[in-house]
């Protein structure tokens, strides 16, 4: 493949597109990070490691990191099969149910976080029933991980569902006729050819939610050592002014976040480069 | 293994698909299904398959009922027209598909699928692309990787929807010559779906002629061609003129055309109507005492060996003929566009009142 496509497009000259997008991306997204690097890079390799070893550090990353990953898996799950439905079936209110899938990136962080800890608090809608069951929602790792999955449901619904929408019933069909059961046609067939959309997606959708803040810490607790996440410990950090703490936290979900992308569009693009003929 | 087909139904919503369908097919025939779309061709080979339910009747394989039973245990090989390959399995992965989901019991050994695909993919040409993906093949080599995929469980039937369809004429032709020789080497009873006539005349044993959900003819090419069984069978099969007219007993006229025949199949208010086949004239530049039917020279096309040319009726009503000459017979004509001819008639067919086929006639 070229490094350069030279073709005829309809947006003016490669030269001005390209240069606005490289200003862009410097100024929105390479500007603010190497701020955070120069704040980081003030401090010394065993000041930083004390930071990001200290026990509560230490305890909000776990914290986080565990919730985002039950975030994200019951995501893959539900927006999979949220797409799905979406996909496959023709029903009165399809439309809005599509339109509804986007909600949360339209509703306010805070809003949400609100919401969803009236509702899982101890006498809420919901959180009477759990109440009931035995099991505490509001102010337990249980409510940062539902209030996370919240936030980031859309991203594994939004990148499953073209791909599902491509795959055609021939496909299915095929399977059927080679003796496939409908079981074995979902893992083999289907689940197969959406693994690097879910994969992104899910990927998507745990990277938000290292980062996700408004909408978890309302139903949090924010208990150090126990229910208190990582944005909101640099929140702290940086509430006490020590904005080299802060920066050298910030920098852990940077990292995360940055090594998981890469990864995940290496996987997708071996996974999907062979299949598309390239 | 022989398939039958007994008084099929098929209505989806108001719209009725398939109404009364009866067919014979003997083991190890290549079965044609032709019609145009949406004469309920494709639906009935999905019938047959399982993958669509009937409204009523049977299908039987070998005498046995299989109305009711599923798709993954009827043991059809079927070839979609969109090739409906696995992309992200490999052309190897993709024939050893239906051996990997055989139960465990029946499922051969890693290295019997491995020898049994390699076969395959010999018997397609296409061993030397095992490792490639469906994206890097051409639409013939995708449609054949379809087929060995179909075959590799040993089929009874094999069911072919459109299955060249999709590719381009030269790649077609091709590859409806490979299969037959292919069906040859291994009989399985097979049935295709085709709207090409030429398709289903060349590779059929046998032909299914569809029209809005019946069967119109069934019978080998020659006699489906040779002795159309209705009005609907000769017009699809082939260009035809229609010749609109009236007949008084002795001749057949319109304007300043006519043609001394005899014929029993007239209307009682004396109208007629012939159809002429493009290849059953012959072009002379005088009329003749049983053949009067003046043209002007229209445009021509020589393709192969033969020419087909375009009449414009002259001083009768009428759309323009399309006969086809061979070669030496339009050089011999020496014929320039503009030119007054006449158009003489070897055979023609009267179509009844009713619409029905009539008669053959010959103008004397």
């Amino acid at each position: 493949m070229p490094i350069l496509r030279t073709q005829h497009t309809v947006l003016p000259g490669f030269t001005l597109s390209f240069a606005l997008s490289v200003l862009f991306i410097c100024l929105v997204i390479l500007v603010p990070l190497s701020g955070l690097a120069i704040h980081v890079s003030q401090m010394s390799w065993a000041q930083y490691w004390a930071v990001i070893t200290d026990p509560r550090s230490l305890a909000s990353f776990r914290v986080t990191l565990l919730a985002a990953a039950g975030a994200s898996l019951i995501n893959a799950v539900v927006g999979m099969l949220l797409a799905w439905v979406l996909t496959r079936y023709r029903f009165p209110g399809r439309r809005l149910m599509d339109a509804l899938v986007d909600l949360p990136f339209a509703l306010p962080t805070a809003v949400a976080g609100l919401t969803l800890s009236a509702l899982f608090a101890g006498n809420g809608w919901l959180g009477q029933w759990f109440e009931a069951a035995g099991i505490q929602v509001a102010y337990t790792p249980i409510g940062i991980m539902i209030a996370m999955s919240f936030t980031s449901l859309p991203f594994v619904v939004r990148a499953v569902q073209p791909v599902l929408e491509d795959l055609t019933p021939d496909v299915e069909e095929a399977a059927a006729t080679l003796g496939a059961t409908p079981m074995a046609t979902f893992f083999t067939v289907i689940l197969a050819q959406l693994l690097p959309a879910l994969l992104t997606g899910t990927a998507l959708a745990f990277t938000r939610s290292l980062g996700e803040y408004g909408a978890v810490i309302f139903i949090a607790g924010n208990m150090p050592f126990e229910t208190e996440i990582l944005s909101l410990l640099v929140n702290i950090r940086l509430d006490e002014f020590d904005y080299a703490a802060a920066s050298a936290l910030a920098s852990v979900i940077l990292i995360a976040s940055l090594v998981m992308l890469f990864g995940i569009q290496l996987v997708q693009s071996r996974l999907t480069r062979r299949w598309k003929g390239h | 293994m022989s398939i039958r087909v007994e008084q099929i139904h098929k209505r989806f919503g108001d719209f009725t698909a398939l109404s009364d369908i009866n067919l014979d097919v003997q083991e190890g025939q290549l079965v044609g299904l032709l019609g145009p779309s949406g004469s309920g061709k494709t639906t009935l080979l999905r019938i047959i398959a399982g993958l669509e339910k009937a409204d009523q009747g049977r299908v039987l394989f070998h005498g046995k009922d299989v109305t009711n039973l599923d798709v993954r245990k009827r043991r059809v090989g079927f070839v979609f027209q969109q090739y409906a390959l696995f992309r992200h399995l490999t052309v190897a992965d993709n024939v050893a598909f239906g051996l990997r989901m055989l139960p465990r019991n029946e499922r051969p050994s890693r290295r019997d699928i491995r020898q049994q695909v390699t076969q395959l993919l010999e018997l397609v040409q296409l061993d030397h692309l095992a490792g490639r993906y469906p994206a890097q093949l051409s639409g013939g080599q995708k449609q054949r990787v379809a087929l060995a995929r179909a075959l590799a469980l040993k089929p009874e039937v094999l069911l072919l929807d459109e299955p060249f369809g999709a590719l381009d004429a030269k790649v077609r032709k091709e590859l409806r010559r490979w299969l037959r020789r292919l069906h040859e080497r291994i009989p399985v009873t097979s049935l295709f779906v085709t709207h090409d006539q030429e398709e289903a005349m060349e590779v059929s044993d046998q032909v299914v002629v569809m029209s809005q959900g019946r069967v119109e003819q069934m019978a080998n090419p020659l006699t489906v061609y040779e002795q159309p069984a209705s009005r609907f069978v000769f017009d699809f099969l082939g260009h035809i003129n229609a010749l609109k007219g009236l007949y008084d007993g002795q001749s057949w006229q319109s304007g300043d055309a006519h043609l001394r025949l005899t014929t029993e199949g007239a209307c009682p208010n004396g109208e007629l109507t012939l159809y002429l086949r493009p290849h059953e004239a012959d072009l002379r530049r005088e009329p003749s005492d049983s053949a009067h039917l003046p043209v002007t020279l229209g445009t021509r096309s020589v393709f192969g060996g033969t020419v087909t040319l375009e009449l414009e009726p002259q001083g009768w009503a009428g759309d323009v003929l399309e006969v086809e000459l061979s070669r030496d017979a339009w050089e011999h004509l020496n014929a320039q566009p503009g030119d007054r001819l006449f158009v003489h008639p070897r055979q023609l067919q009267t179509v009844t009142c009713n619409g029905n086929l009539g008669p053959r006639v010959t103008p004397a």
